[in-house]
């Protein structure tokens, strides 16, 4: 989407270098999806069995 | 309308911040020094800003005791960037706007160090995917604290800092004051399946 500009301004050499950043924004990776799932899943096994064993030995 | 109940897991739940809450947040520790306005934001600031409607906080709570395990807050954004002599090009993002887990609660329960990854890849992931499918936004972003440690746990998260130059240039553009010393970092938000 493009936005007109109201008024003439001056163009710098900085602002035209600038202009790569869209295309580094939207290069950049997403998440690693699967590392964080396999990470969780152990991280929650591991929660879980603290939480069973203390439960077990507060009887 | 997305439904909170959806993202529990067998450990958490997440609900939306309501002033319900304003006593169990009073109780919210962050130790690490540089980390206090996390804290103070969420204590003292969130109440107000959701009845403003800038940020929307959500509390990650302990399934079994019902206490404050962390939180976070989301808001939209926008990077703008000159295409050519008389146009803006934007990019459209959603800010992690703050995120933090309770020390309280960590102290308490003997909790593993990777909560913090935990709650991101359970709630803020999913959650931030499922809204990118109502809003677009390209973006995911964060404005971290300037700490090793930190930044390489966001890393793991998937955030990447860009470039010298073009960091600068959103630093100098659209970092709040809020976030001052903090570092832009940012991930590309994808449709996935979760």
């Amino acid at each position: 989407m493009t936005y007109e500009h109201p008024r003439k301004f001056f163009v710098s050499t900085r602002t035209r270098k600038n202009s790569k950043l869209k295309t580094a924004l939207l290069g950049l990776n997403p998440a690693p999806v699967e590392e964080l799932r396999k990470e969780s899943r152990a991280f929650e096994k591991l929660m879980l069995e603290r939480k069973a064993s203390k439960h077990a030995g507060g009887k | 309308m997305i439904n909170l109940e959806t993202y529990d897991t067998a450990l958490y739940r997440m609900v939306h911040l309501t002033s319900k809450d304003k006593d169990a947040i009073s109780k919210f520790v962050v130790k690490n020094p540089k980390g206090f306005g996390l804290q103070n934001y969420l204590i003292k600031w969130s109440l107000r800003d959701e009845e403003e409607g800038l940020v929307r906080t959500y509390l990650i709570k302990d399934k079994e005791d019902g206490s404050i395990v962390a939180y976070f807050s989301l808001r939209t954004g926008l990077m703008t960037q000159r295409s050519s002599l008389f146009h803006f090009d934007t990019i459209t993002g959603i800010e992690l706007a703050n995120f933090a887990v309770n020390d309280s609660y960590r102290d308490a329960h003997d909790v593993m160090p990777e909560l913090g990854r935990y709650v991101f890849s359970s709630f803020v992931y999913p959650l931030v995917c499922d809204i990118s499918r109502y809003v677009g936004a390209s973006i995911l972003y964060i404005f971290s604290l300037p700490e090793k440690k930190l930044m390489g746990h966001y890393e793991k998260m998937g955030f990447q800092r860009l470039p010298s130059k073009m960091e600068r240039f959103i630093h100098r553009h659209v970092k709040p004051t809020y976030d001052r010393g903090c570092i832009f970092m940012a991930q590309r938000i994808l449709q996935v399946d979760r």
